[in-house]
């Protein structure tokens, strides 16, 4: 199934969408609709600011804008008012091109995940998958400059390695993170040969500055 | 005797003083003056350092130093992060061009942030969205760097506290990295 989601688009045409795809559900059985990224097609009004952002391509693999009548249409974009073979034929257009790139050879299945691999993160994550989420802002930056283990994640964030391994997981479906396999390093992971001055700091300190800053 | 030091730096107005003052044991050390340049919107600037202390415990101490803002005081920059356990980068979202203040600071602390934890704090973002923290995101992944962005008010002690915490985390994930099996320590 490819996922689809609407994003910085009106009520008005999230509901013809949603409607267009529930009458349509035979012939675009291939698709569901998501909340939660990562989408396939991200469906978003032609002027949302989320397109000319470089974290934008994070997001989906295709973007489909919805612009006013008489905006340039390009191969991306429909016009108001969504018309239902219209969008059934973009989407079924597309989706060859989508579940093509999934069976491509060279894509890594990135769902999968070695809970011992450890884990560091290549670019900060874009502000919608933090979601001001306090966990995932801790695993991130748990991340920032070390590779740690789910595991390893999972008791210095004092989560549910669970939960540490879900996010893992969307992290990776973004390209958002190096894996150092507990087997062999990776070699797309930076290696890290500098003397850090952090790890000369002792445990005791970062409990006794957090009791006494109450955090 | 153990002391650390943290250090805040960032452009001028962005809240440094204010920051260290939120969470120091006594009322933070300035070298304010009177301000005479019209171009920053305050009535005093940092001309040396701010100066703040946080004691854990007697004879452990942590020192919070604050870099003066303007860049006829750069010389002051590498002179204060010296041994500093982590490095706080306040950005002013309101200015003309956070990403060049920025710029100016990573160029500054370049050696320093190969090895020194780091976090960036942007402020004024409610009335100022643009750049967003994903444009700050991308601009240190350019210089190759990875760092927490986070958005702060540096008047709310909750934002201070979590962009300390968040150079905490990263002290803490040192330790980890040198540890070859995968139990928590």
């Amino acid at each position: 199934m490819l996922r689809l989601g609407f994003y910085q688009l009106n009520p008005v045409d999230i509901a013809v969408m949603q409607f267009i795809l529930a009458s349509a559900a035979q012939k675009l059985s291939g698709w569901e609709v998501v909340n939660t990224p990562p989408y396939d097609i991200l469906v978003v009004d032609a002027k949302a600011p989320i397109l000319d952002r470089p974290a934008a391509k994070i997001f989906a693999k295709k973007f489909l804008k919805v612009s006013e009548p008489g905006f340039l249409l390009d191969n991306s974009t429909l016009s108001r008012p969504l018309m239902a073979d219209q969008v059934e034929e973009w989407l079924t257009t597309h989706y060859p091109a989508i579940t093509q790139v999934y069976q491509s050879p060279r894509i890594v299945d990135k769902s999968d995940l070695n809970v011992n691999d450890k884990f560091k993160l290549r670019r900060w994550p874009p502000y919608e998958l933090l979601q001001n989420n306090a966990y995932r802002t801790k695993i991130a930056t748990l991340l920032t400059r070390h590779a740690m283990s789910a595991n390893q994640l999972a008791g210095a964030a004092h989560l549910p390695i669970l939960a540490c391994v879900d996010f893992l997981k969307i992290l990776k479906s973004f390209d958002l993170i190096y894996t150092i396999s507990s087997e062999l390093t990776d070699d797309t992971a930076p290696t890290v040969n500098f003397v850090n001055r952090a790890a000369k700091v002792n445990l005791g300190f970062l409990a006794r500055m957090r009791a006494r800053l109450g955090i | 005797m153990q002391d650390y030091k943290i250090l805040f730096t960032g452009p001028p107005g962005v809240g440094k003083t204010t920051a260290i003052a939120c969470v120091s044991d006594h009322e933070a050390l300035n070298t304010d003056v009177a301000n005479y340049d019209m171009s920053l919107k305050k009535s005093t600037t940092t001309v040396g350092f701010d100066y703040g202390i946080l004691t854990l415990q007697p004879g452990e101490f942590v020192r919070l130093f604050g870099t003066p803002g303007q860049l006829r005081f750069d010389f002051l920059w590498k002179i204060l992060a010296k041994n500093a356990v982590g490095i706080v980068i306040l950005i002013d979202n309101s200015r003309p061009d956070p990403l060049d203040d920025l710029a100016t600071l990573i160029n500054g602390f370049a050696d320093e942030l190969k090895t020194v934890p780091c976090v960036i704090g942007v402020s004024r973002l409610e009335n100022n969205p643009l750049p967003s923290l994903d444009s700050y995101a991308d601009f240190l992944f350019k210089y190759s760097l990875v760092a927490p962005v986070l958005p702060t008010d540096v008047r709310r002690v909750p934002d201070v506290l979590q962009l300390i915490d968040s150079l905490l985390l990263q002290i803490e994930a040192s330790h980890y990295e040198n540890s070859h099996d995968n139990s928590t320590l």
